[in-house]
């Protein structure tokens, strides 16, 4: 007798329940300031997610005196709790209008609990800088 | 769900809101006190003990609907069971952010707004 122990079906992830998850944040004409979250996204338990794209841009909109380091930023971090930045835009540049972008397409799939974390900060004294920030996901069953 | 929340802050992580998902709308930070905080935030140089001793509250949208106690507020329990293995929220030490209301004017384009922001908002950048 002969058996089989071929591949089980299984629907393909975005048959499993899946839901599109995504967060945008845009700041204009902001002013320096101290590191802050501007969106988070955590993988629920069960569940995978399917990073489609991460996006920053930062420009800057009036000068600053003296000039400091503005930072925007997307952070995975693993189940392990260990981060790793993944988009990083830094710009000690004063001219009005200087801009950054980066974006990552199909970049990883988040593991239940694991995050992905866009923060900003500007050091400068006075002046004003633009951000924008998305995150798009396909979460699904695990 | 747009709910106005409590600011925290830690060295590693900065402000932050402590919430699994979530994403700040733009312009909403209080109290703004000069030195300490403006409407998109701490200011780089002011100490976060000062920041935090004022309370500072930001508008988040979050997706925590099918985490709600029936009095509104966050349940600690669905929530860890919802992010099951999450070290942060799957942890009895873990104290969610109280949900406070607010009126729909905070919302509103500030008096200072440029037509970069006006634009930004009606297209929805941040809400």
């Amino acid at each position: 007798m002969r058996q089989f122990n071929g591949p089980t079906a299984r629907p393909q992830p975005a048959d499993r329940n899946a839901l599109t998850v995504a967060y945008t944040y845009g700041l204009a004409a902001t002013a320096p300031h101290a590191g802050t979250v501007r969106a988070t996204y955590t993988c629920p338990a069960n569940r995978r997610a399917l990073i489609t794209n991460i996006s920053n841009a930062l420009m800057r909109q009036t000068a600053a005196a003296p000039v400091g380091t503005i930072e925007s930023y997307a952070r995975i971090t693993n189940v392990a709790a260990v981060a790793a930045r993944v988009i990083e835009l830094t710009c000690i540049d004063n001219t009005v209008g200087y801009q950054q972008s980066q974006s990552l397409a199909q970049s990883a799939t988040l593991l239940p609990t694991e995050t992905v974390t866009h923060a900003t900060s500007d050091n400068s004294t006075g002046g004003t800088a633009y951000y924008v920030g998305a995150f798009v996901g396909t979460e699904y069953d695990a | 769900m747009l709910k106005r929340v409590l600011l925290s802050y830690e060295p590693a992580r900065g402000y932050f809101v402590n919430l699994p998902t979530y994403q700040v709308i733009a312009g909403t930070f209080l109290p703004i006190q000069k030195g300490l905080m403006h409407r998109d935030g701490a200011y780089p140089n002011a100490e976060p003990t000062d920041v935090m001793a004022l309370k500072p509250t930001v508008i988040v949208s979050a997706p925590i609907e099918d985490c709600m106690t029936d009095e509104g507020q966050v349940c600690r329990l669905k929530l860890s069971e919802k992010y099951q293995g999450n070290t942060l929220y799957d942890n009895a030490d873990y104290q969610p952010p109280a949900l406070l209301d607010f009126h729909p004017v905070e919302l509103a384009p500030p008096k200072d707004a440029t037509v970069f922001d006006r634009i930004k908002q009606a297209m929805g950048f941040g809400n």
